[in-house]
């Protein structure tokens, strides 16, 4: 029953991040959203590790390689500022075709 | 030695060319004058010292360079002075000097005076090249050049309609001579395989027999062109709508000579063929016949001494066919002096009257003695009246007739010189006469148009102390007969002619109005006056060549064109068709292709906005779609 509860929190965060990166505009809150995704795969990770200690294990490195995206993800923020005098995502869309 | 130099005649001419067409306007009228008259003057003095040094040694020069390669044969270029260029190269110099002078008071009014100067110095340049030319194609070539020179000079007026006519008409006959030469040249070069003149005469003798009557032909023949005899000298009277100094020019010095030049060029050719010597000899004497019989009738007072030239080129030619060199060439001289006199007067008459009909002139003889004196002696000269160099040039030519034997050339000669002195005292009389009360105009002519006169004067007067001297200088002298009593006889026929042409003319004891209402008169005159139609029938002539002309171009554009048309046409048809077809079926396909593409693209296009937040949003669809399919197929 308790993995009941931990997969309904870990869904609601999944949602919730998924949600903030589909539709939020500025970029340091979309990292905020992915950092919410990262944290709903850690609370999986940490609560079906009853036997051994490797989720755990595994949570802590999540969170290790979390940061340094955040790093990466800050860094391009900080270029597309540079760039475009502006963070506004719906500016960004050099990707098109 | 001064003879070494003599390829530096023409160049100033040439040089003064340039500079007057390149300058032209910017030169003031003046200074191309004086520019020309200064080269010609250098080419008269150079000339001059030429003709003395050769006189006084009697030799020859000849210098040459290579002019250019073809396959193995060296074509050269060089000039040749002997005897015969180097009077050539005297009188052209001579009369070309003092035309020249003449002309710097004739055109002081004219606007294109630099043109006027450049084109008479690049006649007189060409004709002293074609003069000094060692070969038949430098020759031809500056033959040709004198050809250009004489349509340009003799249309220089080109604003009249007659004057462009004129020209036209004086360039494409003497072109029909032109190409009979360049094809006897073409045909002594593939014989011969050199243009030289020296080669030719050199190895002539070993063509055959016809091939040699063939090239003597053809190249009398542009001697026939360029010398207006019988039936080429029609251009010679329409010529005569150029300015008088270049009439001057054309008839005394630059350009009919030309022909007689060439003849006595190759007169070491001739003398192998009696052929064709006799042909020359008849076309010679008609020429001389028939010019003199159309000279008699004339209203225009340069169509007279047109006529005359005619008439008395044609005697130097016949001189050629009967051998007489020398005296061809001294009647050449004579000639040269005594026409270039009475064109120059013609001018001053023309100029100081305003007018050309000489039925309406008379009375002249009061404006001064110098120009009426000086052109009674040239007329005396050309009459042949004893002692004057006319009278010993016919001399010699007579002489030359009787070696050969001939007694129809004999007395056709005697009674073409019979006609000389009747047509020249008409002429004079007609213009200076005291006894017929006419007004003159009241301009009168400086001493620029009167001393070139004078000077001529003094040449035609004095030319016939030379002839015994001259008779020996050349290289192949006569040898004078005895024949006392012919030239008693054969004078006194031509001081008959004079009496009567005093006594119709002058003094008017013959009533010349009687005479022609004699019906044979009547026809003989009618004849005379419009030079036996000969010019009108070559007209009659084209019209009808013309006229069969116009006959085929309808043919033409009815019938070839039409078939040309039809199958075009039918082309035409079946090209539109299969055009549509074409539009249609093949164009329809590919367009229809390229335009579902597009649309189907313009679909997809919309998915791809360029932001990643929408990316993210198919992947998650994606994503949940593929989960979902397995969910529902994996169970």
């Amino acid at each position: 029953m308790i993995a009941f509860h931990f997969l309904i929190t870990s869904i609601g965060l999944v949602l919730i991040g998924l949600y903030g990166v589909i539709t939020l505009r500025h970029p340091i809150k979309i990292l905020m959203s992915i950092e919410l995704i990262l944290n709903a795969a850690n609370i999986n990770l940490v609560a079906f590790s009853t036997e051994n200690l490797i989720g755990q294990g595994f949570a802590s490195l999540v969170i290790a390689i979390s940061a340094a995206e955040v790093c990466v993800g800050l860094a391009i923020v900080y270029n597309l500022y540079r760039l475009k005098k502006d963070i506004d995502v719906m500016e960004v869309n050099a990707l098109k075709w | 030695m001064v003879m070494e130099y003599a390829w530096l005649i023409p160049v100033p001419l040439f040089i003064v060319f340039g500079i007057n067409i390149l300058l032209n306007k910017r030169l003031k009228n003046r200074t191309s004058g004086y520019l020309a008259t200064g080269a010609v003057a250098f080419s008269f003095i150079l000339s001059t010292l030429i003709f003395i040094s050769s006189l006084l040694t009697g030799s020859k020069f000849h210098g040459s360079v290579t002019w250019f390669q073809l396959g193995e044969h060296v074509i050269k270029a060089g000039y040749l002075i002997d005897p015969v260029s180097s009077l050539m190269l005297l009188v052209v110099s001579l009369v070309s000097f003092l035309v020249f002078i003449y002309s710097l008071e004739f055109m002081e009014d004219d606007r294109s005076k630099p043109r006027f100067f450049g084109e008479l110095a690049l006649f007189s340049g060409s004709m002293t090249g074609l003069v000094l030319a060692d070969n038949f194609l430098l020759m031809f070539i500056f033959w040709e050049l004198v050809g250009l020179c004489s349509y340009l000079l003799i249309g220089f007026w080109m604003e009249k309609s007659e004057a462009a006519s004129g020209s036209k008409k004086a360039f494409l006959i003497t072109r029909i001579g032109d190409i009979l030469m360049l094809s006897g040249i073409m045909l002594m070069f593939t014989q011969i395989g050199s243009f030289g003149f020296e080669e030719t005469f050199n190895s002539f003798g070993q063509l055959s027999g016809d091939l040699q009557t063939i090239t003597l032909l053809l190249l009398f023949g542009g001697a026939v062109g360029k010398s207006a005899q019988l039936p080429l000298q029609v251009w010679i009277p329409d010529a005569m709508v150029g300015p008088t100094p270049v009439s001057a020019l054309i008839h005394a010095a630059t350009m009919v000579k030309a022909g007689v030049y060439l003849l006595a060029r190759i007169s070491p050719l001739l003398s192998s063929s009696p052929l064709v010597t006799s042909i020359i000899a008849y076309f010679g004497i008609l020429t001389a016949l028939f010019g003199a019989y159309s000279a008699l009738t004339q209203k225009d007072i340069k169509e007279i001494l047109a006529y005359s030239t005619i008439s008395h080129i044609g005697f130097m030619v016949f001189a050629i066919g009967v051998m007489g060199y020398s005296a061809s060439l001294f009647h050449l001289f004579n000639h040269s002096a005594f026409k270039a006199l009475l064109f120059l007067a013609a001018g001053v008459v023309i100029t100081e009257t305003g007018k050309h009909d000489i039925t309406k002139m008379g009375n002249f003889w009061k404006r001064g003695k110098l120009v009426p004196i000086a052109t009674l002696i040239g007329c005396l000269s050309l009459a042949g009246i004893p002692p004057l160099g006319g009278w010993f040039s016919k001399e010699m030519i007579l002489t030359a007739t009787m070696q050969g034997g001939n007694y129809i050339l004999v007395s056709l000669f005697i009674l073409a010189s019979f006609l000389s002195p009747i047509y020249i005292f008409r002429w004079y009389s007609l213009i200076f006469s005291t006894n017929r009360r006419k007004k003159v105009g009241d301009k009168s002519s400086g001493y620029l148009m009167v001393l070139p006169i004078v000077a001529l004067a003094t040449i035609a007067g004095l030319a016939g102390l030379f002839n015994s001297s001259f008779n020996e200088w050349m290289p192949w002298s006569l040898h004078h007969g005895s024949h006392a009593i012919l030239a008693i006889g054969s004078t006194l026929v031509v001081l008959t002619g004079f009496t009567l042409a005093i006594l119709i003319y002058h003094l008017k004891l013959i009533d010349i109005n009687r005479i022609k209402e004699n019906t044979l008169f009547e026809i003989l005159h009618k004849f005379s006056f419009n030079a036996l139609y000969i010019d009108d029938s070559y007209t009659k002539l084209g019209f009808k060549a013309f006229s069969f002309s116009i006959l085929a171009s309808k043919f033409d554009d009815k019938y070839v064109d039409g078939v040309i048309n039809a199958f075009g046409a039918f082309g035409r048809k079946v090209s539109s068709k299969s055009k549509s077809f074409d539009d249609i079926g093949i164009d329809g396909v590919v367009n229809g292709v390229a335009d579902s593409i597009k649309f189907s693209s313009s679909l997809a296009r919309k998915i791809q906005t360029g932001l990643v937040r929408d990316y993210s949003l198919w992947i998650l669809i994606g994503t949940i779609t593929i989960l979902i399919i397995l969910k529902i197929s994996g169970g």
